[in-house]
């Protein structure tokens, strides 16, 4: 039976992989992912799962345990944050180049320095050219949700590619809310049974893994690589749409939220979408056509239909919450290039905000769509890139 | 009535303060409201100010951010009392629940606050007699529900409670908590 139940972010984010029940789970814990862990490594030690659990060194180790037992044909998972995926950086490469279909859970955390445990999103973005499939999440439930259909969509024959299911530090990781949880059997139903294309331990049917790849090849596996990112699209739309017809809860590439006629729209990712829908909300009651546009899928980049989506829009504000020093928003810079070739494109700026879980309040979202009703009634975008809710600002 | 009530808490850490908001929203979901608790998570340190939140409402809670005007506050620590983050945003309608041993109208004073209603509670006495240490958390969420039976009544929140401890705590220590609710909603005073 599915229930309704108050669970942490991080809980649902473990309860989720329990119903998966993955072959093997290599963690190494860090804040504050700790308790995706945590709480698994119990249901281990219960007799919940199957799964074989090693406790490894460091992430570094974590995310090379997961390569190995996805080769040899195993459903592999695993859970960090901030600095734990960056000491996986290495490991990550070689994960989506070997075409494993390995499943993370990231808790968006700040990167040190100064150290900070809190929300922002430099440790997912900072990997956005990993050739990891990267499906981030408002609550609680949709982090659960995302999780359960990440092996699915990882896993499709055109795809191989491993994904990771983002969520914010804290601000849902560590948030009780209210969430649907699903029947173990259906979910395991869902999930199917994983195939691997190739086995290391199918002997049978051997096969070489971990080649030099010099002039002659390398870039025509680099290309694999980006098509099979581009089959990611239709992978998670279908099961996407197989979720909705199981579980009823609807999730596209993104989020189009009141956007069909909205002439004012923010875009953003994770839990900063609830509030921005709040706003959006009040200021639909009193007649004013704003929206929101909240990014799923953000590896692939849906260009196209996003673009489609911000046809009645006229100015667009883009809110990043990582930064590229010397650069826009990482956000921004591809809703720019999403709009360059629509006609009658809207105007577009970026706004820094969050990091380091800084907070962003409805009020401070009533006001960018006060300033961007500004720039509308003047024709012009003052300030293309501005932080919000800073010092010395 | 407003979309969303909320409550704020306000303790030390080690003192069971995030425990306590998480408990109340768990028990709260067994009313079939929509619930969220975080806390404010700073250093993690033992004896340092923190505060905790719960918001309840009818629908589906989309907003994450501290409450900033709370329908109920809960000081968990005596020694915050006389603090002035304890007001920050209350209204004329705000409800104080406080562990106090000292008296309903000298908290008042202490507090400084006027029209706003009181409960104080001696929720460290009750936690010294039953755990023979300071858990204050179980006591106050007794007189949250003396305070605030509309959102959750005692028979419910000792309902709930006892699904609740029983996950992490054993059948003891779970009958010592729901004495402690008990003792909370008996002796929490109003003024």
């Amino acid at each position: 039976m599915s229930k309704i139940l108050a669970i942490t972010g991080a809980g649902a984010m473990s309860q989720a992989m329990r119903q998966i029940n993955p072959d093997v789970v290599p963690a190494f814990p860090i804040t504050p992912s700790t308790q995706v862990v945590e709480d698994f490594s119990q249901f281990v030690a219960d007799g919940l799962v199957d799964t074989e659990f090693i406790t490894v060194e460091s992430e570094h180790s974590a995310m090379s345990a997961c390569i190995g037992a996805s080769i040899a044909g195993g459903r592999v998972m695993t859970a960090t944050s901030s600095a734990g995926m960056a000491l996986m950086w290495e490991m990550l490469y070689v994960a989506s180049s070997m075409r494993q279909p390995v499943v993370l859970t990231l808790i968006n955390r700040a990167m040190s320095a100064p150290i900070n445990i809190h929300a922002d999103h430099s440790d997912s973005m900072g990997a956005r050219d990993a050739g990891w499939i990267q499906l981030y999440s408002e609550s609680n439930q949709e982090a659960y949700d995302n999780l359960i259909m990440a092996p699915r969509i990882a896993e499709a024959s055109d795809v191989r590619l491993p994904i990771m299911i983002c969520l914010d530090g804290f601000i849902i990781s560590h948030c009780v809310q209210t969430m649907q949880m699903e029947d173990d059997d259906k979910v395991r139903e869902f999930i199917g049974e994983f195939k691997p294309a190739y086995s290391l331990l199918d002997t049978e049917n051997p096969v070489s893994w971990g080649a030099l790849d010099l002039q002659d090849y390398y870039i025509e596996h680099k290309r694999a690589q980006h098509m099979a990112m581009q089959n990611a699209k239709e992978s998670i739309k279908l099961v996407s749409e197989e979720f909705y017809q199981c579980f009823g809860r609807k999730y596209e590439l993104f989020e189009s939220y009141c956007l069909d006629d909205a002439e004012r729209v923010i875009i953003a990712i994770n839990s900063i979408a609830g509030e921005i829908k709040e706003v959006v909300d009040d200021l639909r009651n009193k007649g004013e056509k704003v929206g929101l546009l909240k990014i799923r899928s953000f590896r692939p980049f849906p260009y196209e239909e996003i673009a489609e989506s911000l046809k009645s829009a006229k100015i667009v504000t883009v809110l990043d919450r990582s930064e590229s020093m010397g650069a826009y928003g990482p956000l921004f810079t591809e809703i720019r290039t999403a709009l360059f070739d629509v006609p009658d494109r809207p105007m577009v700026y970026n706004r820094m905000f969050g990091l380091g879980g800084r907070e962003l309040f409805m009020s401070d979202i009533q006001n960018i769509f006060e300033e961007s009703n500004r720039y509308l009634e003047n024709g012009k975008v003052e300030k293309v890139f501005d932080y919000l809710n800073v010092r010395g600002g | 009535m407003r979309k969303f009530f909320e409550v704020r808490w306000h303790g030390r850490g080690g003192q069971g303060t995030v425990t306590g908001a998480k408990s109340l929203s768990e028990a709260v979901q067994g009313t079939g409201k929509y619930v969220a608790a975080f806390p404010e998570y700073g250093p993690e340190r033992r004896g340092a100010p923190l505060r905790a939140f719960n918001r309840f409402a009818d629908e589906m809670i989309r907003i994450h951010t501290p409450v900033q005007n709370p329908d109920v506050v809960i000081v968990v620590d005596p020694t915050l009392i006389g603090s002035p983050d304890l007001l920050e945003g209350i209204t004329p309608d705000t409800i104080f629940i406080v562990n106090t041993e000292k008296s309903a109208e000298n908290t008042k004073q202490s507090l400084s606050i006027n029209s706003q209603k009181l409960y104080t509670v001696p929720a460290n006495k009750i936690s010294f007699q039953l755990f023979n240490k300071e858990i204050p958390n179980s006591a106050l969420m007794g007189t949250f529900a003396k305070a605030c039976g509309n959102i959750i009544s005692i028979d419910k929140l000792l309902e709930e409670s006892e699904q609740i401890f029983a996950k992490n705590l054993g059948s003891e220590l779970v009958d010592r908590n729901l004495e402690a609710i008990k003792k909370g909603y008996e002796s929490g005073e109003e003024i």
